[in-house]
C-alpha cells in the first residue's frame, strides 16, 4: 500500500472522478433496491403476509389467476382431505373503486375471508373480519385516506356498505390497500347485481389457501391446481413485469460499474508501465505490483462505496410518503457487494498486464 | 581485490526480424569492488546489452554472469528478481524516478519490496539523502527537483539496498556539463566509499576523467579505449 496511497495522493483528480463515478452507481444501485423492494411490496405484501404455503386455482387459468380465477369452495373439502395439506380456506380477491361516507374516493383490493380461518390478517387496532355483518378490516393506505374505525365504505359499482370494524399493517396488493371482508359479502359483491343474490353466487372463490408440511404430493385437486405462494406472486397484476424490469435495470448498472472501473484501470495501469517495469527492475516481483494495485483499487471502489451508498440511502430515506420505496439492509448491502467485487474483477483484469511489462524496458531504448 | 562483477565468454543474440543480431560478442569482465568502470561506444553497440546482462534482466545466450558469487546464467525469472533486489542497484537514464514519490519515499520503496520498513532504513535514507547533498529537498517529488538533483536521489535509491553492483545507464544525458561533472564525481566517490563496484555506460567523454578505467564497446565486442580517443 505504500505506492498506492501515494499515487491516489498524487493523482488525486484522477481518482476522484473516478471515485465519483462509483459513488453515484453506489448511490443509484441504492435507490434501485429501494424501489425494487417498494414495488414488490406494493405488488404483493398482502399475499407474502398471508399464513398460506400455496394457492389452488381453477386448472384451467394459467394467467392473472387472481383476477381470473373461479373455484368451487367445495373444493375445500377436497384439499384438507389431500395428502399432506394441513388446512385450507377459500379467498376471494376483486379491485373495485370505493367511497367512504366522509366523500372520500379510493381504490383498493378487496379480500373475502372466511371468518376464523388462517387468513385473518393480524389486527392492529379493533375487531376481525365480520364482527358485525360487512364488517371490515382495512390496511394502512386506507386508513392514511383518514377513514378509521365505525366509518362506513361503499364499494362503488353495486353500492354494497362495508363497516370499518379493524386495522391491520400496511399491506397492499397490486399498488392498492387492502379490505378485509366476509367472503359472503365479497361473493355478493363478485356477483355484482344488488339485490337478491341466487344461492350459486355464495358457492365461488377466486382461489382455494393452503397450508401444508413440506411439498404437496398432488397439486390438482378437484378440478384445481395449486402453485406456491411464491409463484402466485406472478399471478398478480403487473408483478411479474415490474420485478423483471427492475432486475434488468440492475444488472445493467452492475455490468457498467464493473466496465467503467474496468477501463478506468486499464489505461491507469497502461501509464504506469514504466513505473511497473522500474519498479521490477528494482526487484519487486510481479505479486508485489499487483497486490499493491488491488490494494489501489479496493480502496478507491471501498471509499467510493460508502459514500456513495450512505449519499443514497440519505436520498432514500428522505423519499416522500406513498413512494413505493423500502430501504432493506440486505439486498442494499448485497447491491454494495457486487459494485465491489465486479469492479475489483474488472480491475483485475486490467492489472493482470503488470505480470506482462518486461523490466527490460525500465533500460530505455538503445541496446 | 576480489571481483564483484564477472562476465566469462558472454554472448547475446537478439532477434531483429527474420535475422538475430549479436549484441554480445563474446564478452569478458572483471569489476572489482569500489571500482568505476565506464563503457563507452556509439548507440546501438551493446552498451545497453551489456548492461541488461549484468543486471539480470536477460539471460545471456552462452557464457556466465556472476553478480557477488551468484551466477545468474540459467536462474528462474524469480530468482533474477530476487538478485536484482538483494545485488544489483540501477541508476537509469534521467527520468526514472517514481513521480508520485518524495525524494526520500523513493528511497523507502526499496526496503518497502524487500521486507518492510523499519526505523533503521528511515534513519538510512535520510544518511543517503544528505551524502548525495540532497537532504534539503527530501519532501520534493521528481517534478520539484532539477535534473542533476533527480539523477543524486536516482544514485541515493540505487545505492539503498547495499548493492554489490552498481549499473548506471547514461547518467548524464540529460544534464548539462557542470551537473553531470558533479554526478559522476558522485558516483564515483560513492563507489570507492562503499565498494560497490559501479559499471557506467555513457557517450560522453568528458565524464570519464573520474572513472578508474574506461572501457570501449564496438560491434558487440569489448576492447581498450585507443589513447587517441580521450586527446
Amino acid at each position: 500500500m505504500f505506492l498506492a496511497l501515494r499515487e491516489l495522493r498524487f493523482a488525486r483528480g484522477r481518482f476522484l472522478l473516478m471515485g465519483s463515478v462509483v459513488a453515484l452507481m453506489a448511490a443509484l444501485s441504492v435507490i434501485l433496491s429501494g424501489l425494487s423492494s417498494g414495488l414488490v411490496d406494493h405488488g404483493v405484501s398482502g399475499l407474502r403476509d398471508m399464513r398460506a404455503d400455496s394457492f389452488a386455482f381453477d386448472e384451467s387459468v394459467t394467467s392473472d389467476q387472481f383476477s381470473r380465477s373461479t373455484v368451487d369452495v367445495a373444493a375445500v373439502a377436497a384439499w384438507k382431505d389431500a395428502k399432506g395439506v394441513t388446512d385450507a380456506a377459500p379467498v376471494g380477491s376483486a379491485l373495485v373503486h370505493a367511497e367512504s361516507d366522509a366523500g372520500v374516493q379510493f381504490s383498493a383490493a378487496l379480500f373475502g375471508i372466511t371468518e376464523g380461518s388462517f387468513l385473518e390478517p393480524d389486527l392492529v387496532d379493533g375487531d376481525s373480519v365480520g364482527a358485525r355483518e360487512n364488517g371490515v378490516v382495512i390496511s394502512d393506505g386506507i386508513a392514511a385516506d383518514g377513514i378509521g374505525i365505525g366509518d362506513v365504505i361503499t364499494i362503488d359499482r353495486i353500492g354494497t356498505e362495508l363497516t370499518v370494524v379493524g386495522t391491520t399493517g400496511s399491506a397492499s396488493y397490486g399498488h392498492v390497500a387492502i379490505v378485509y371482508l366476509p367472503l359472503a359479502t365479497w361473493q355478493e359483491v363478485a356477483y355484482g347485481i344488488p339485490g337478491e343474490v341466487p344461492s350459486s353466487a355464495y358457492e365461488i372463490a377466486t382461489a382455494i389457501a393452503l397450508q401444508h408440511d413440506g411439498e404437496l404430493a398432488d397439486t390438482e385437486v378437484a378440478g384445481t391446481a395449486a402453485i406456491s405462494k411464491q409463484e402466485s406472486f406472478n399471478a398478480s397484476p403487473g408483478y411479474e413485469a415490474e420485478t423483471s424490469t427492475m432486475l434488468l435495470i440492475q444488472v445493467f448498472l452492475y455490468v457498467i460499474s464493473a466496465l467503467v472501473v474496468g477501463a478506468f484501470f486499464t489505461v491507469w495501469t497502461v501509464q504506469r508501465q514504466p513505473e511497473i517495469a522500474l519498479l521490477k527492475a528494482m526487484g519487486a516481483s510481479s505479486g508485489y505490483v499487483v497486490r499493491d494495485a488491488l490494494a489501489q483499487v479496493l480502496v478507491v471502489l471501498l471509499g467510493a462505496t460508502a459514500l456513495g451508498g450512505a449519499a443514497g440511502w440519505a436520498l432514500g430515506a428522505a423519499m416522500p410518503e406513498g413512494m413505493p420505496f423500502v430501504l432493506e439492509t440486505i439486498p442494499v448491502l448485497t447491491g454494495f457487494a457486487l459494485i465491489i467485487v465486479l469492479g475489483a474483477a474488472g480491475a483485475l483484469v486490467a492489472i493482470r498486464q503488470i505480470t506482462r511489462v518486461d523490466p527490460l524496458t525500465a533500460l530505455g531504448g538503445a541496446r | 581485490m576480489t571481483a564483484a562483477l564477472t562476465l566469462t565468454d558472454v554472448t547475446l543474440t537478439l532477434p531483429a526480424g527474420d535475422e538475430t543480431v549479436t549484441a554480445l560478442d563474446h564478452v569478458s569482465l572483471e569489476v572489482a569492488k569500489g571500482e568505476l568502470l565506464a563503457i563507452v561506444g556509439p548507440s546501438g553497440s551493446g552498451k545497453s546489452s551489456l548492461l541488461a546482462v549484468a543486471g539480470a534482466l536477460m539471460p545471456p545466450t552462452s557464457g556466465s554472469v556472476v553478480v557477488g558469487g551468484q551466477e545468474l546464467t540459467g536462474a528462474s525469472r524469480t530468482r533474477l528478481s530476487r538478485i536484482r533486489g538483494d545485488l544489483i542497484g540501477f541508476v537509469f537514464q534521467s527520468t526514472n524516478l517514481l513521480p508520485s514519490l518524495t525524494a526520500r519515499d523513493q528511497l523507502l520503496m526499496v526496503p518497502h519490496m524487500a521486507s518492510g520498513i523499519r526505523a533503521e532504513h528511515r534513519a538510512k535514507a535520510d544518511e543517503l539523502l544528505a551524502s548525495v547533498g540532497m537532504s534539503h529537498r527530501a519532501d520534493r517529488r521528481p517534478a520539484q527537483l532539477s535534473g542533476g538533483e533527480r539523477q543524486r536521489v536516482g544514485i541515493a535509491r540505487a545505492l539503498m539496498g547495499d548493492p554489490q553492483v552498481l549499473l548506471v545507464d547514461e547518467p548524464t544525458s540529460a544534464l548539462d556539463h557542470a551537473r553531470a561533472d558533479e554526478v559522476v564525481a558522485l558516483l564515483a566517490e560513492r563507489a570507492h566509499a562503499t565498494g560497490t563496484a559501479c559499471v557506467m555506460v555513457t557517450h560522453d567523454l568528458e565524464v570519464l576523467t573520474h572513472t578508474d578505467r574506461v572501457l570501449r564497446m564496438h560491434d558487440g565486442v569489448l576492447g581498450a579505449l585507443p589513447a587517441a580517443v580521450l586527446g
